[in-house]
Formats: structure tokens, C-alpha cells, sequence
């Protein structure tokens, strides 16, 4: 997915990509919700030769890093 | 009769959403996912409206005050069973400036808010390679602290070798001889 599109999620709220990064457990995908921006969440963006497909993260500490990976890459640019 | 005043040949006044849906196809060139143009123009009105708030100063949600309930990210993004979706029909709207505006104003302040809620330090694992995490945790330091006597071998030192290895002479010395004598 890339930034500016939108998607809607499990919930059936309407989400706008923010960011995407790569990280080491495959690509984050960073949606807030259009109408509440801090209704924030993270998928995981896995690709097959089939398709690609939206997955939740395995735990806290992943999201914690998700999370910092994109302060991080933020700050720096 | 004069296009430029917003009046089609029909004397009908074209309104911008009408605008917007007779340029569909330019849109559309972006991704073959279908577009529900009607539910952007309703969705761009909402964030027009939020970002005016924004703009006047008056909304709760301002960058200096935004707070991330990070309780509610880890419950929104930890897996489970209905979370797994195929990626299709998913809408891009990149090129409005609306929805872009909105995105950099959310990406903003989230990242404001997370940096003054979890800090840029804590770091839950080390990411110099954001493919090898752990690559700095299982460097030996006492490589790294002595880097500075690494030379080429048999030039100016002799070669670096772990200093356990020829302790036990009685194990080790003997095949080392012969190999040396053989050098010689």
C-alpha cells in the first residue's frame, strides 16, 4: 500500500495510510482513522505470489517498535 | 454556454462534485482499484472541515495537546482472528490535496505525540539494520575495543588468534611445530 490511499479495516472504519516502512518482520503499514486521528493502528503488509494481504502484529513489544521505527524515521527527515 | 463560468452547454450549472466525477477517468489511471468517487467528496468534506478547525486553533486535537492511547494502538494492531485481510480495492487518492493535507497533519502530530509519550530512546531492540535487529547484540566488544591492533598477518605483528587456543601446549603443540618447520 502506499501513502494517501485509503482502506477500510476490520472495523469498518475508514483509515488513510500515513506511512509505510520496511522493518525486519516484513512492512509496517501505519492507518489513522480519517475521522479521528488518534484512533491509530499498525498492520503487517505480507506479499506472496498470490496476493498481498494485511496481518496484525505478534505482540506489544512489535508494536512498540513499529512505532518507534516510525518516530524515528520521521525525526530524521 | 460559457464553460469558464461553470455553465455546461445546457445553461445547467456544474457543480465541482460533478466536475470531479466527468474527470473520473484521469483519477482512475492512478489504480485499476475501483473508486467510490461519491464517498471521497463525502470523506474530503470531513477532513476540510477538521483541518479548518485545526487551522482556527479551536480543535482538542491540536499537535501540542494530541495524546495517543497507546493501550488502544496495541489493541487495534495486535493480531487476531478477523485481522487478515486481502489487499484490493483499496482507494488512492494521493493526489488530493485534501486528503494529503490531512495525512501530513495526522502523521505529524502522531508522531509528535508518540515521540513525547514513549521517547526516541527506548528502542525495544536494537535497529542499526532494520533487516539484522540484532546485529549489534552479538558483536563481541572485545573485537570491536580492539580493532586498532588488527594488522595485516606477518608484516609487522604476529596474527591475532584467541589467546585460549594454545594453552594446552601438550594438545596443540606438536602439529603446530611440524607445521612451522615445514614453512621454514
Amino acid at each position: 500500500m502506499i501513502n494517501n490511499s485509503i482502506k477500510q479495516l476490520e472495523n469498518n472504519e475508514t483509515y488513510a495510510v500515513i506511512d509505510t516502512i520496511s522493518g525486519n518482520q516484513g512492512t509496517y503499514i501505519y492507518f489513522s482513522n480519517i475521522k479521528d486521528e488518534n484512533d491509530l493502528c499498525v498492520r503487517k503488509q505480507l506479499k506472496n505470489d498470490q496476493e498481498t494481504i494485511l496481518v496484525g502484529l505478534d505482540n506489544k513489544e512489535e508494536v512498540d517498535y513499529a512505532l518507534h521505527l516510525l518516530i524515528k524515521k520521521n525525526l530524521a527527515a | 454556454m460559457n464553460n469558464q463560468n461553470g455553465i455546461n452547454e445546457q445553461n445547467e450549472v456544474v457543480t465541482p462534485v460533478e466536475v470531479i466525477e466527468n474527470n473520473s477517468s484521469s483519477l482512475n489511471t492512478e489504480v485499476e482499484a475501483p473508486h467510490d468517487l461519491s464517498k471521497i467528496q463525502e470523506l474530503v468534506n470531513q477532513l476540510e472541515s477538521k483541518i479548518q478547525k485545526i487551522n482556527n486553533g479551536d480543535s482538542e486535537n491540536a499537535q501540542t495537546n494530541q495524546k495517543i492511547d497507546i493501550e488502544k494502538v496495541y489493541q487495534g494492531s495486535i493480531q487476531n482472528s478477523t485481522m487478515r485481510q486481502v489487499v484490493e480495492g483499496e482507494m488512492y487518492v494521493g493526489k488530493n490535496p485534501t486528503l494529503a493535507k490531512f495525512v501530513e497533519e495526522a502523521k505529524g502530530t502522531i508522531v509528535e505525540a508518540l515521540k513525547n509519550q514513549m521517547g526516541i530512546d527506548k528502542v525495544p531492540f536494537s535497529n542499526s539494520s532494520e533487516n539484522s535487529p540484532s546485529l549489534e547484540l552479538i558483536t563481541p566488544t572485545s573485537f570491536t575495543e580492539n580493532k586498532e591492533e588488527i594488522r595485516p598477518i606477518g608484516i609487522s605483528s604476529p596474527p591475532l588468534r584467541p589467546a585460549n587456543i594454545f594453552e594446552d601446549e601438550e594438545i596443540l603443540g606438536e602439529p603446530m611445530d611440524q607445521e612451522r618447520s615445514k614453512v621454514a
